[in-house]
């Protein structure tokens, strides 16, 4: 009896509060190679749109390459931010997501611009019929 | 334990009170809940000597404006302890301020992009509107992008929410 009640009184003072703090460092560990997998893609990204004859289309590889940077960068502030912040300073946070958004944005409209200037470069309309 | 504290407040050794933990150690300190506030925002502990004899350690901050420095005594640890205390109460605050700096240099970013890549699209009669990038009116022939209607955002499926939308 006296056996099982400190047994449970460890497991009920290691579980909740030693768990937590031993999960964090490999959540850390996760995330920082989840970053490091993104920034070597956008570095591919980088290397291959500098490698492009159209000087448009290398710009806008390149220009992508560095907001996808950036947007990176206010991911992991923001993430980590959200799990340390205070309720009374979480409106601070709400610039750092605005600027994230903005950036989205742009890499959507850049993407989509770099799209339809491949695919009217690439494609060959048929002549109309007279 | 009690021999560290002791030259804390004099006469009361720095007992882990109900007090003490709801305020931590700066909670033992003879300091009002405006200068705790005040503490959030900035403040420090000094090192000084009194020639070659120190260090003396003084909390020093300042309450609008003015400087007022609370006299911490010699104990070294009690110094480390109040160091500590004050980084995690300004942790916020400076989180804050890296938060600001970030976002201002994602806009300096987004304004460089923009900048960098106006020439490029002139020339294939592209043009930016705010953020969103559409056809330039005067540049009637393309050979880029020929099937936007002069005007439009590239953009076809979201050109009015292109429109309003502009950063």
């Amino acid at each position: 009896m006296m056996t099982s009640e400190v047994t449970e009184t460890v497991a009920d003072g290691t579980t909740p509060a030693e768990t937590a703090p031993a999960n964090e460092p490999e959540a850390k560990a996760n995330a920082a190679g989840l970053t490091a997998k993104r920034l070597k893609k956008v570095d591919d990204l980088l290397r291959e749109s500098l490698d492009k004859v159209d000087t448009l289309e290398a710009n806008l590889g390149v220009v992508s390459a560095d907001l996808m940077r950036m947007a990176c960068r206010l991911t992991v502030a923001i993430e980590e931010s959200l799990g340390k912040k205070s309720l009374e300073h979480i409106d601070k946070l709400v610039p750092t997501i605005d600027a994230y958004l903005r950036i989205a944005r742009q890499i959507d409209r850049l993407a989509m611009l770099d799209h339809r200037l491949t695919s009217s470069r690439t494609s060959t309309t048929p002549p109309k019929p007279r | 334990m009690s021999d560290k504290h002791s030259n804390l407040v004099k006469g009361e050794p720095m007992a882990r009170t109900s007090y003490g933990l709801e305020r931590g150690i700066l909670g033992i300190l003879p300091i009002g809940s405006a200068d705790r506030d005040a503490l959030k925002q900035q403040g420090f502990v000094a090192a000084e000597y009194r020639h070659d004899r120190g260090p003396y350690f003084k909390l020093r901050y300042r309450v609008n404006g003015r400087q007022r420095v609370v006299y911490l005594g010699t104990n070294a640890w009690l110094a480390d302890e109040i160091r500590r205390e004050l980084a995690q109460l300004q942790a916020d605050r400076r989180g804050d301020r890296e938060l600001a700096r970030l976002a201002d240099e994602a806009h300096d970013v987004l304004r460089k992009s923009k900048q960098r890549l106006e020439g490029e699209l002139r020339r294939v009669g592209l043009k930016f509107h705010g953020y969103a990038i559409r056809r330039s009116r005067d540049h009637l022939t393309t050979t880029a992008v020929q099937d936007v209607p002069a005007g439009s955002s590239v953009f076809e499926p979201n050109s009015r929410e292109e429109k309003n939308d502009d950063i």
